[in-house]
């Protein structure tokens, strides 16, 4: 393959549909049974991924701190927008959050402008966005915007059925007696349906 | 939950206040709290210390309840460990490893590393308390495996359950790795304090030791207040019942009881082919006909006859013959030394030359010598010369080794100046602020912090913090700080001291220290010997040296005649300035109207002006009685023995304590008893009880109550400062000679009083005009004259004093003694000789050169700075050639220029006096001169100006600051009450020159000068620096 | 003495302000309560100047602060301000312009003119007054001298002496300890001090007083360093017509930040602080601030910047003018920037997200966390400006993920199940105590909350998740 044409296939705005083994470029969630599921290993680059759960502001963390712990271990950025509660200092440090390298944004009406232009910037590599409603054309925005920044964006949203979205990822968590459950909803270059669970601690 | 009553506990861990800066409750309390809460047993775990165990110890055994004696150890990995002692041998290992520990490293820390316990410690259990959020699995069971091998079947594992996060993960884990290492896992509680109570103190102390302010704290501070002694019901609720039953099983297998600690005297003071007995009986035969070589009287044969026996009987031979030999050794050095206390002034001390208070004199005195009843020690302390009382007990250490011989602990406690520094830090109050506060309270002050003192340094009283500021230094105020050396209490052992009780280094170099005080060796009757130093010691022998010197004539202590009228004069005139112990302004004012006429009149004059009498309220009707005003009588016949020497007015702690025997009906024992808590109650408290019996038995045998009330007073008192006639009769002998120096030898004795300062209760400046005053002459510092020290220059009729370098502020002792070295040499011929031969720096020159010192070399002093300026260093090759220098005229110095660099540099002009200086100033003002106010009438009004030369604020005196002024014609008392000492504080407590508006009060002729009002008048003395020397 | 002979024909007017540091609190008067400035931290401190009534009580420059307290316990007491006393010695340079062109700060009190050319168009006595009075119209105290020499006329002012040769020496700007010295042999004046052999007193006293000597007898050299107005930018810019539309606004801003640039290049500085003034027809002005997070002179984000902002700045009229002020520049390399460089923090990349952000956002909304060692729940974290870094506390206890804003108070605890604990945290006695157990338990929905028990009552105060 020629050199122009790899550096082609490397952006990542170019989809193709290939077969699962397909080097989707991702960052590591930190949980290796998720990784294991995901076609890149981990929450896919340059796109925008969904996390649904019945109501924000309660288990996401849990799913989401291993892989913010690895994205501010060294030099990179990341960043919260809009969490709806207090996300622990304490806490996040103990998981290994560098909070020296965790950005956090609150507001109600911009947030997704304040999304859009972290994502734009590509400091920061992995976005968590909490957008309450959301239309299918703001998805679509962040989706974008995480392209041009070659960024990873997980939007956190309640659950509810009429979810079409130009999501790359879509993961629904819920509790069960045993733990955690993780279910994969859509999967670009992967199969769906797979799930995995993290126990009760 | 189970039911309370089946619920038993031993608490393993536990530190108290001993433990500084972590333990917030006293040995006591915890003890008493402990047993309180139905505890079977409490282990004092202090850190590497077994400094409170005692304390803890006196009050378990009147409680009858199971004290355990351990330690906590903690290592540089983390690792904390508990050891026990099961039995003495095992105590004794403990304190042999705390001395370890605490010997290899710098006063008041330890040092401890496992391969010390590679033997384990055979007599000790260990317990291994895992510090708190729990290290990793591994690390615990690497330490549990350590452990177990060096204590088999003797370890456990701690489970302290304070409540913190995860417990019950903690709990499984601790399970686990004991199941593992085949340990029992029991229950502690870490305990820092008695009660939940204590948790602010806590905090505030773990603050101090970091150094920060609590609101910086953080997790430096315990995030709850559990670590205190709970109660059993609700450790029910916290543990599972294994291990609190566990906790009984450890407490049992600990029998150790601090009684059984002995100790032992030393055995090799006496030669061989004798016994003690022996030893001791030929000793004091010989000194028997050293004394009395025509004969002893028959009353002392039949007294060191009873002692002799008393002393076989109760095995004290030992004792008498350590002190013996200090003693010896001391004087074959020619130190002057003087023994006191109730066995010093005995016949058989006497004959050994441990005091010289002659039985033969006086007869000693209440039986308090020593008693079959009470099991005490012997007390005798010894007064050596003070600069070189360190070659005495450099001799200890020689003689008996740093394994036996070490030095009491005196446990330094906080006072309210330092809690309120300390407190108000940890508070958060800035620097200046916690300065201003602990300034406010100035010396006098009484233990609790005053609310108007912080009205008066800008605080608010009711303001939180205040109010918390307040209940904390009261709480934390007694508390110890750290471990000090006790003043000179010498403990000596036949065997290795370390197996009886830990020894640390202390802050002076070669010095270590024992971990007990005093009350602590007293409580297990350990044998002490006080080497103390006494200033007029040196005094009075270099008195007696300069006075050889002079005239060739050598005068010993003993060689001084007693009864002298003409030193009785000068003490009934109270001209005693520089003399012992009878010097104060307070003595000064007794002197006249007490009138000593014999020895036994000084002893009491000793003993009256203290806090025991005074309280009792019994320096009056003495006076009285003394004055013959008022009717010798006695409160009843029974007293007549007990009161007749002090015409019926009982004025010495002896005194009291028959009195309560005689008139209260205390047993020995309890009258024992009194007599250790009148020691104690101001730290501790517990008079009550003594009071009720003392007065329920006064009133019985009907004496009034009045007077019986009067007694308790005056028990309080001498807790203040307890004053026996035993001690007084040695200071009065001191007071006597010095005396007798002073009256015949003036020149020698104030010579001999400035070169051993510094010591008592007037500064050099001070000596000389009084010594001026009486006719010696006083020659300034010179610099072809002067040695460092004073000197007596031989004149045609008395000895003149010549003024040494000392007395020059900022000397040093290496310039004078260059000085004098070169001068033997070869005279000087000019400043600059001086400068080149002597090589003194510029600051030292600039110095003569102000203080006149080199009059002789020039035409004045700004000549002798012009020229001491000149000079540098120069090669040896300049020296030959000398610059030219062109003469140059420089103004003579004024009066009032020459007595500020006199001032400045002496403290004291021969000159005139600077009020002198001021005087028209304050003819003026219509201020009188001091000398003046002595020819007013009783009662009348007037207004004087002089320097402050003392203020003095004796804590019995109801709040009366006694003051004294100065000017060119003499000094004058000023009494200043305490309501205008409190409105007029800062002026009383500053200001250097004082004007004084009052009334005249006269008492036969006594005069005293009542203050209405003062004035600062510091203004007009310029740069003229005073200073006054404030007595607590 | 003989006057000193000047071939130069300078006259020097000297301005002294003894009390300047306490002029600038109004604290200079005869009436003012007892006040003074000090110099020095924590146990250094030294009482710098006194005013009059301090100096009654006895207070003198260089004693203890404490020392003056104990002393003067009503003294009000102010750390000293050499920067500010440096800028009113500036200001009042500039009024000065007026009168000399050759001026010399002489801080911390003074101010030197060369009036030898205006004295001739001025009577010098006129100019004295006329300069006491403005320096006195700014709340000065404030003496003048004249004198061929600078430090002649500064010496006469200080002192207020007419003649040199009564200068006491102590007015002599030297060690302390050199005029103490004299002192102390009778020489207190400048004419006692030449009195004495030329040879011998440079030997004991040193060159330093020496030196000041001979350049008021001008047989010394006595330079002094011309004062020069500082740097500021200030333009204004007439748009040839009015316009409120952002995108033309800010094509005339970027004319004005090119001047910047320029003025900045020239002095080699950096901005942080540019005031913005819009100017309309018969209205107040609008006026806006940029504020950037570090010194900087890239003119590209700041103009990215204006116009995010520009966008979103309500106008109430078109604009005729437009005004660009900076009252400060910044050295270039002072920045802190550089600091957090050589802390190894790539922090300018993500700088101007963090600008444009705040500019939207405000300042509160962009934040990182920090976790603070204190037990206490609500005070164990803290909200921190972006690109600090901030180590973690050594202990970090176990805590849920979520913390709510605020303890919410439960009704029941019924749906609870699988209780933990109690982990009890009571501590903050000195300011916000709190007393409470606390408990992980699940909730019927599965989710895991950190409850805790007070006084009674059962709150939530987070989610494990």
């Amino acid at each position: 393959m020629n050199s122009a044409l790899q550096s082609i296939l490397k952006d990542p705005r170019i989809w193709r549909a290939d077969e699962e083994n397909h080097q989707q470029r991702s960052l590591e969630t930190g949980l290796a049974g998720l990784d294991a599921l995901l076609p890149g290993g981990g929450w896919p680059l340059a796109a925008l991924s969904e996390v649904l759960l019945p109501e924000t502001g309660s288990s996401e963390l849990r799913v989401l701190l291993p892989g913010l712990a690895r994205q501010t271990s060294g030099d990179g950025w990341a960043a919260l927008v809009s969490p709806p509660l207090l996300p622990c200092a304490t806490a996040l440090a103990a998981q290994g959050v560098n909070l020296s390298r965790l950005l956090l944004v609150e507001s109600s009406a911009d947030r997704l402008w304040a999304a859009e232009q972290i994502l734009r910037s590509g400091q920061c590599r992995l976005l968590i966005c909490w957008p309450g409603k959301i239309s299918a054309r703001q998805k679509h925005r962040l989706q974008l915007a995480a392209e041009h920044g070659d960024s990873c964006c997980i939007a956190v949203l309640a659950d509810s059925r009429n979810a079409a979205s130009s999501a790359a990822l879509k993961l629904r968590l819920y509790s069960g007696a045993d733990g955690l459950h993780l279910h994969i909803l859509k999967n670009r270059g992967g199969r769906p349906g797979r799930e995995c669970l993290l126990p009760h601690v | 939950m189970a039911c309370s009553a089946d619920i038993h506990y031993a608490e393993l861990h536990c530190i108290s206040n001993f433990t500084f800066l972590r333990g917030a409750s006293h040995p006591e309390e915890l003890v008493q709290r402990a047993h309180d809460l139905g505890y079977r047993a409490l282990a004092i775990t202090d850190e590497c210390s077994l400094a409170g165990v005692v304390r803890a110890w006196r009050v378990a055994r009147e409680l009858n309840f199971h004290l355990i004696i351990g330690s906590e150890f903690r290592f540089d990995d983390g690792m904390r460990l508990l050891l026990l002692a099961t039995n003495l041998a095992g105590y004794s290992a403990l304190s042999q490893l705390i001395t370890d520990c605490r010997r290899q490293s710098e006063k008041g820390s330890y040092h401890i590393e496992r391969p010390m316990l590679d033997q384990g410690l055979p007599d000790c259990l260990a317990l291994l308390a895992p510090t708190l959020p729990l290290p990793g699995e591994e690390v615990l069971i690497e330490q549990t495996q350590w452990l177990a091998e060096r204590f088999p079947k003797r370890c456990w594992l701690l489970y302290e359950r304070v409540l913190s996060a995860d417990d019950e993960q903690s709990l499984q884990a601790l399970s686990r790795i004991a199941a593992a290492a085949r340990l029992a896992l029991a229950a502690a509680g870490d305990v820092h304090m008695h009660d939940a109570g204590r948790r602010r103190l806590q905090d505030v102390l773990t603050c101090i030791r970091h150094g920060c302010a609590i609101s910086q704290a953080g997790q430096r501070l315990y995030p709850n207040g559990e670590r205190h002694l709970r109660s059993t019901q609700k450790l029910a609720r916290l543990y599972p019942r294994e291990l609190l039953d566990e906790t009984l099983r450890i407490a049992s297998l600990c029998q150790f009881r601090l009684d059984q600690v002995h100790y032992q005297y030393p055995d090799e003071i006496i030669p061989e082919n004798h016994t003690v007995s022996s030893y001791l009986r030929q000793e004091t035969e010989a000194g028997i006909r050293r004394r009395w070589p025509g004969g002893e009287p028959v009353k002392v044969r039949k007294l060191v006859e009873k002692e002799l026996a008393l002393i076989a009987e109760l095995q004290y031979e030992p004792y008498f013959l350590t002190v013996y030999d200090i003693v010896k050794y001391a004087r074959s050095q020619k130190i002057l030394c003087q023994g006191r206390g109730s066995a010093a002034n005995s016949a058989v001390c006497y004959c050994l030359g441990i005091t010289e208070v002659d039985p033969a004199r006086v007869d000693l005195l209440f039986e308090r010598f020593i008693s079959k009843e009470r099991n005490e020690p012997p007390d005798i302390d010894v007064d050596f010369e003070h600069e070189r009382r360190e070659q005495v007990i450099q001799y200890i250490y020689r003689k008996y080794g740093r394994e036996r011989a070490a030095i009491a602990a005196a446990v330094i406690t906080y006072r309210p100046r330092s809690a309120v520094r300390d407190v108000g830090k940890a508070l958060g109050l800035s620097l200046d602020q916690v300065d201003a506060l602990a300034k406010s309270l100035a010396w006098w002050d009484g233990r609790k912090v005053k609310p108007e003192r912080l009205r008066d340094a800008g605080f608010d009283p009711d303001s939180q913090l205040i109010s918390q500021l307040m209940t904390l230094v009261n709480e934390i105020i007694g508390f110890p700080r750290h471990l000090s050396q006790h003043t000179g209490g010498f403990i000596i052992a036949r065997q290795k001291l370390s197996a009886l009780v830990p020894i640390e280094n202390a802050s002076m170099a070669d010095r270590t220290i024992i971990q007990w005080d005093k009350d602590d060796l007293e409580t297990l009757g350990f044998m002490k010997v006080d080497v103390l130093a006494l200033g007029m010691l040196s005094a009075i022998r270099k008195t007696l040296d300069l006075i050889e010197n002079t005239s060739g004539r050598r005068l010993r202590m003993q060689d001084i005649p007693p009864d002298d009228p003409a030193t009785y004069r000068m003490i009934q005139q109270a001209d005693t300035i520089g003399v012992f112990q009878i010097e104060s302004r307070a003595q000064m004012s007794m002197l006249p109207r007490l009138k000593p006429a014999s020895y036994y009149d000084l002893v009491i004059e000793v003993a009256i002006m203290r806090p025991g009498p005074i309280q009792g309220g019994m320096v009056h009707p003495y006076l009285r009685r003394r004055q013959g005003k008022e009717k010798v009588a006695y409160p009843s016949d029974d007293l007549r023995p007990v009161l007749e020497r002090t015409l019926g007015i009982p004025i010495f702690q002896e005194q009291v304590i028959k009195l309560a025997m005689v008139a209260a009906g205390f047993s020995p024992g309890e009258a024992d008893q009194l007599r250790r808590a009148m020691a104690a109650w101001k730290r501790k408290g517990g008079m009550e009880p003594f009071r009720k019996k003392l007065i329920d038995g006064m009133l019985a045998r009907s004496y009034p109550l009045d007077f019986a009330e009067q007694i308790y007073q005056q028990i309080l008192g001498f807790g203040d400062y307890g004053f026996p006639e035993s001690h007084s009769a040695s200071f009065a002998l001191l007071a006597y000679v010095s005396s007798w120096l002073k009256a015949h030898e003036p020149a020698a004795f104030v010579c001999a009083l400035i070169n051993s300062q510094p010591m008592g209760f007037y500064r050099p400046d001070q000596l000389l005009q009084d010594a001026r005053r009486h006719g010696v002459e006083v020659r300034p510092v010179d610099a072809l004259a002067s040695d460092w020290d004073c000197t007596l220059e031989k004149t045609a009729g008395k000895p003149a004093l010549r003024m040494g370098f000392r007395l020059l502020k900022g000397m040093s002792r290496r310039a004078a003694d260059m000085i004098v070295a070169q001068r033997r040499e070869r005279p000087f011929a000019s400043i600059r000789d001086l400068a080149t031969g002597t090589g003194l720096n510029r600051r030292q020159l600039d110095i003569l050169a102000a203080s006149g010192a080199l009059r002789s070399l020039s035409e004045h002093r700004n000549d002798a700075r012009w020229q001491v300026w000149g000079q540098h260093k120069t090669t040896p090759l300049l020296q030959q050639a000398p610059l030219k220098e062109t003469p140059t005229r420089l103004p003579e110095p004024g009066e009032g220029e020459r007595l500020l660099d006199d001032y400045a540099l002496t403290s004291l002009t021969l000159g005139r006096h600077p009020l002198a200086l001021l005087r028209e100033k304050l003819d003026r003002a219509r201020l009188l001169p001091l000398g003046q106010l002595k020819q007013l009438r009783h009662g009348q009004r007037s207004r004087a100006a002089g320097i402050v030369i003392g203020r003095q604020r004796p804590h019995t005196a109801a709040g009366v600051t006694f003051l004294t002024l100065e000017d060119e014609t003499g000094q004058a008392n000023i009494i200043v009450w305490r309501d205008l000492a409190e409105k007029q504080r800062r002026i009383l407590l500053h200001a250097p020159l004082l004007v004084v508006s009052g009334k005249v009060e006269k008492e036969g002729e006594v005069v005293h000068f009542i203050a209405e009002k003062l004035e600062d008048y510091s203004g007009l003395l310029g740069k003229l620096q005073t200073r006054s020397r404030d007595f607590h | 003495m003989s006057e000193p002979a000047n071939s130069k024909g300078e006259l020097w007017l000297a301005l002294h302000l003894p009390l300047l540091g306490l002029d600038l609190l109004q604290l200079s008067s005869a009436h003012a309560p007892a006040a003074c400035l000090y110099e020095g931290e924590n146990k250094h401190q030294r009482v710098w100047l006194g005013n009059s009534r301090a100096r009654r009580c006895g207070i003198v420059p260089g004693m203890a602060l404490k020392a003056a307290l104990a002393q003067c316990p009503d003294l009000q007491t102010y750390p000293r301000r050499a920067d500010a006393e440096q800028s009113r010695l500036e200001q009042l340079a500039l009024i000065c312009l007026d009168f000399s062109s050759r001026i010399s700060l002489e801080p911390p009190q003074g101010l030197l003119l060369e009036v030898g050319a205006s004295a001739r168009l001025w009577q010098t006595k006129f100019l004295r007054r006329h300069l006491q009075g403005l320096l006195r119209e700014q709340g000065h105290i404030v003496y003048t001298a004249l004198h061929e020499t600078p430090t002649g006329a500064l010496l006469l002012a200080r002192s207020r002496q007419n003649r040199p040769a009564q200068i006491p020496l102590g007015a002599f700007p030297v060690d302390a300890g050199i005029t103490r010295k004299l002192a102390r042999i009778g020489v207190h004046t400048l004419n006692d001090y030449l009195t004495l052999p030329e040879k011998d007193r440079m030997l004991r006293f040193g060159p330093e007083l020496e030196q000041m000597a001979l350049k008021i007898l001008g047989r010394l050299p006595d330079p002094r360093r011309n004062w020069r107005p500082p740097c500021r930018f200030r333009r204004t810019l007439e748009l040839e017509y009015e316009t409120a539309s952002a995108g033309q606004l800010l094509f005339y801003a970027r004319r004005l930040l090119d001047e910047l640039d320029e003025a900045l290049a020239q002095t080699c500085s950096a901005v942080q602080q540019l005031h913005w003034i819009f100017h309309h027809y018969r209205r107040a002005p609008t006026r806006h601030q940029q504020q950037l997070l570090h010194p900087g002179r890239d003119m590209s984000r700041i103009s990215l910047l204006l116009h995010e902002q520009l966008e979103r700045l309500p106008l109430p009229a078109s604009v005729e003018k437009i005004t660009l002020q900076v009252n400060r520049f910044w050295p270039k390399a002072a920045d802190s920037l550089s600091l957090l460089r050589d802390m190894g923090q790539n922090i300018d990349a993500i700088e101007p997200l963090l600008e444009k952000l705040q500019a939207r956002l405000g300042a509160q909304a962009v934040y990182q966390l920090r976790a603070l060692p204190d037990h206490r729940p609500e005070l164990a974290w803290a909200r921190v400006a972006p690109g600090k870094a901030t180590p973690p506390p050594d202990q970090l206890p176990p805590r849920p993920l979520w913390l709510l804003p605020q303890p919410r108070k439960l009704s029941s605890i019924r749906s609870f199940r699988h209780w933990r604990g109690p982990e009890r945290i009571a501590s903050g006695w000195w300011e916000d105590d709190i007393r409470r157990d606390y408990y992980r338990a699940r909730h019927r929905s599965g989710v895991t909350y950190w409850l805790y028990h007070h006084a009674g009552e059962w709150f939530i105060h987070g989610v494990f998740g």
